[in-house]
């Protein structure tokens, strides 16, 4: 797992401009902070007509193509490519016992579960959990951000692109699989893309769809949910809001 | 001596009622166990409707019966709303939360069909000011679970409930967005409004 030093400069090159941008941010009322709000809706439209030209369909046809059995394996095989990743992170949050069981799960089933496709960890009772450097950086100390809508990939945050390109660059699994065989992980990456979209289907057709709104429903979602997750699963006195106040 | 005697006694029981009666209601205030109760009888009766097999349109109508008697659903409106509340007269406020009561049934209700042949657990509650957040999990027919947090208010010295979280997503915010949109759409009109959540879903 050793990383090479070009991307360790990107890398940091990253963290300090994710810095300039969530170190001066500030919330609405609602808090959400969404500065770039005319050009994520842009980019929304731009998502949504990509959703209906090619990532709804291809779900459909996953859906189709794909048995429950196949699906499973699909899952356990990209799960398995996000396991050093997640190590590396919990272990940058200083998370050893998480760290240690992703770098377990990640040996156990790329040997027994041969190569990942099936999950023998879990059933040894290793148990998984997933993590992402925007996840480090908020364990860091470092703030949400603007909310940012991006192209192809739909909600984020700063800090959350941040971390999404820091992953890219920098995911260990990179270093330990031979390069010849990234074209088959990313295409499964992509296959599983589209059975997630298949999976999670009634829940973002709505969103996407039938909501009034879709843009601001799905910036809701993002960031309740992902500030729900960060917060180890717990609702804050803040998001409760005061019941018995007048606007 | 035999009257007085009477006398006393009616005295004791005015005052006794008087006292449980005019007993300010924060003393009264609801328990841990109480809240988690109202979540509890709320869920059965939830899971009752969508596992009958009856039309959509009479499981909404359920629904309607099941927030006006569980949940504070003119305060819930009146919140989805925001500051045009303020603006509007007392027949138009009528109107909405009567349209608003439909439309939250509806809006629940398709989140609610999801539901169909699943289990919800109540857990545990915490205090919060003004009220209690009840934990339950809902498990899913495929055996995949969500987070489900229940948001249990003192309502004027009853309980009801006034937000639900689903995996931490607060669908009174989710209301609200739509709710906001709605009357974007019309121009800021309420009477608009009022007219379209009759149908909307």
């Amino acid at each position: 797992m050793q990383f090479k030093s070009e991307n360790l400069i990107k890398a940091i090159l990253l963290i300090s401009f994710g810095f300039i941008f969530t170190a001066c941010t500030q919330s609405d009322p609602n808090g959400f902070y969404d500065p770039l709000e005319k050009i994520n809706r842009k980019t929304h439209s731009f998502n949504k007509s990509l959703d209906k030209i090619l990532l709804r369909p291809a779900s459909k046809v996953y859906g189709v193509v794909v048995s429950d059995f196949a699906d499973i394996l699909i899952n356990n095989f990209t799960n398995n490519l996000s396991e050093p990743s997640n190590a590396a992170n919990h272990l940058l949050q200083g998370k050893l016992k998480k760290s240690s069981n992703s770098t377990a799960r990640f040996l156990v089933n790329t040997t027994i579960g041969i190569g990942g496709i099936t999950d023998p960890a879990s059933r040894l009772g290793i148990s998984s959990s997933e993590s992402d450097f925007g996840k480090t950086l908020h364990a860091w100390g470092f703030n949400e951000g603007a909310y940012v809508e991006l192209p192809f990939y739909a909600a984020s945050t700063v800090r959350d692109t941040t971390g999404i390109v820091v992953d890219f660059v920098m995911d260990p699994i990179n270093s330990i699989i031979p390069s010849k065989y990234k074209p088959h992980t990313q295409g499964a990456k992509l296959i599983e893309l589209a059975g997630d979209r298949n999976e999670y289907g009634e829940i973002i057709d709505n969103m996407l769809y039938k909501n009034e709104d879709s843009y601001a429903s799905q910036r809701l979602y993002y960031l309740q949910r992902r500030r729900f997750d960060l917060n180890n699963n717990t609702i804050s006195d803040d998001d409760l809001g005061n019941p018995y106040e007048d606007e | 001596m035999k009257m007085n005697k009477n006398i006393t006694r009616r005295y004791a029981l005015v005052a006794l009622v008087a006292t449980i009666s005019f007993f300010p209601s924060s003393i009264l205030a609801f328990s841990k166990s109480d809240a988690e109760g109202l979540i509890k009888n709320l869920t059965v009766d939830v899971l009752k409707a969508v596992n009958e097999q009856i039309s959509e349109e009479m499981m909404f109508s359920k629904f309607e019966m099941i927030f006006s008697k569980y949940a504070d659903v003119p305060l819930i409106a009146r919140k989805a709303l925001g500051p045009k509340w303020r603006e509007a007269s007392k027949t138009q406020r009528t109107a909405y939360v009567s349209a608003f009561s439909g439309y939250m049934a509806r809006y629940y209700g398709k989140r609610f069909e999801d539901f169909l042949g699943s289990k919800i657990i109540v857990l545990n509650s915490r205090k919060t000011s003004g009220g209690f957040l009840v934990n339950s999990d809902i498990v899913l027919s495929d055996g995949s679970s969500y987070q489900a947090q229940w948001h249990v208010i003192d309502a004027r010295g009853k309980f009801l409930m006034y937000n639900l979280f689903l995996e931490g997503v607060s669908v009174l915010s989710d209301v609200r967005v739509q709710i906001g949109s709605m009357l974007d759409k019309r121009g800021g009109s309420i009477d608009k409004l009022t007219a379209y959540l009759n149908t909307a879903a």
